[in-house]
């Protein structure tokens, strides 16, 4: 006579976790129990079927992800102060990755070398430049584009925020990639506090002239962080010798 | 960066399609599941020394996922509920498209699993997609080995009636 199994101990059977006992007399009536053989067949078709149906529900693998995962966005001293809610990391490291990929770093993923500095780092309240931009953006004077290892920085306009910090605003060139960017100083950071993609702007000195859309989008951003205070040459230059201090004067 | 670093990133790098699966099932929303494992992966990486003497580095990144998620599941019970999952966008309609779609065995596997509880969800994902032993899983979901078992048994159960009643699936019954 046949011996009936439960559902619970085929399932078992197939996840090599059954009932020594149990699986023994499985093995052995496969043998000859047809109806047996089909209920297990079924079993894996479902087993196949729900692994494709899974990560055909997921979809690829977002790029951030494996940016985060090998060091090509830096994680830097997060969870040691407040932590950013989930949606808020997301979106940032969406932006962080966004501009990796404009600037043809993210493209190297799995194929390449990971950049010896990030172009961007991931802090506790967002995204900050990396070493080589942040030591650009302290350094430029506006209307003087420098040449780093992250792309042309040619910094259009220093100003002071309503808050009291000092930004600037900036255009990174790299080949046939342009970003508009406004950073703040905020601890010993440059901040990121809006940037838009554009094309390179011809233009015999790198300086961007306030007009087309993209720049209207970084207006935007400028004028929610209000600008108190345009800086000229002087404030700049003092500003660039007290490494932007961000206490008004 | 030191090998055992350059080691630790390439396993997590690896780990990464599992962990997905895994916040998948949690959530039940593809979003809320990049979100759980990106801040998993952070997690990992700020607690990197942590992460690297743990006995098994899945297990602790299961875990950590898994924390996070009910740490996400307070925050929305103060909140309000979210959204319930994308996955009911999915819902068959009785239109031509969705028709055909029905007649797909993975269309139909997916509309199954999408149906499933999150318990069942989680016990078939992490023993049958993932691979984790019944004592592990049970382990991870802090169940009886026996609970584990049976929900694995019932999501099978499911997906194999449901499958049955397409016409391949008729076909391959006959």
């Amino acid at each position: 006579m046949t011996r009936l199994f439960t559902d619970e101990q085929l399932s078992a059977y197939l996840d090599g976790a059954g009932d020594p006992e149990v699986c023994a007399a499985i093995d052995q009536a496969l043998a000859t129990d047809i109806t047996l053989q089909r209920r297990l067949e079924r079993f894996r078709r479902a087993d196949q079927l729900l692994r494709e149906a899974v990560d055909n529900r997921l979809g690829h693998m977002p790029a951030r992800l494996e940016q985060m995962a090998t060091g090509q966005i830096a994680v830097a001293g997060f969870g040691a102060r407040k932590r950013l809610p989930v949606r808020r990391l997301a979106q940032f490291a969406a932006m962080a990755a966004a501009l990796l990929i404009a600037f043809g770093v993210g493209m190297k993923l799995g194929t390449g070398p990971a950049p010896s500095a990030p172009v961007l780092s991931l802090g506790p309240d967002g995204l900050v430049a990396g070493p080589v931009l942040a030591h650009a953006i302290s350094t430029a004077y506006s209307g003087e584009p420098v040449k780093t290892e992250a792309g042309a920085v040619s910094v259009a306009l220093s100003f002071r925020s309503s808050a009291g910090n000092l930004c600037r605003r900036f255009r990174l060139d790299q080949g046939a990639q342009s970003q508009t960017v406004v950073a703040c100083r905020q601890d010993g950071s440059w901040r990121i506090e809006g940037w838009t993609s554009s094309p390179p702007e011809p233009s015999d000195n790198g300086f961007t002239t306030a007009s087309g859309p993209s720049n209207a989008a970084i207006d935007a951003v400028i004028r929610k962080l209000g600008l108190a205070q345009a800086l000229n040459r002087g404030e700049e230059a003092s500003a660039i010798k007290s490494g932007w201090q961000s206490k008004a004067h | 960066m030191t090998m055992r670093s350059k080691q630790f990133r390439s396993e997590l790098v690896a780990m990464l399609p599992r962990l997905r699966r895994f916040a998948l099932a949690l959530s039940r929303n593809r979003q809320d599941a990049d979100d759980l494992v990106q801040t998993a992966v952070v997690r990992a990486l700020t607690q990197e020394d942590a992460a690297q003497n743990a006995e098994r580095l899945d297990s602790w990144m299961y875990r950590i996922v898994k924390n996070l998620w009910i740490d996400e599941r307070r925050r929305q019970a103060v909140r309000g509920t979210p959204e319930p999952i994308d996955n009911l966008n999915d819902a068959a309609g009785d239109d031509g498209r969705r028709h055909t779609e029905a007649r797909s065995d993975l269309a139909q596997a997916q509309r199954i699993f999408d149906r499933m509880s999150a318990e069942l969800q989680t016990a078939a994902v992490l023993v049958i997609v993932n691979g984790l032993s019944y004592r592990e899983a049970a382990d991870l979901l802090e169940v009886p080995i026996g609970t584990v078992m049976s929900r694995v048994s019932r999501a099978r159960r499911a997906l194999a009636e449901g499958l049955s009643q397409t016409p391949s699936g008729m076909a391959s019954n006959q």
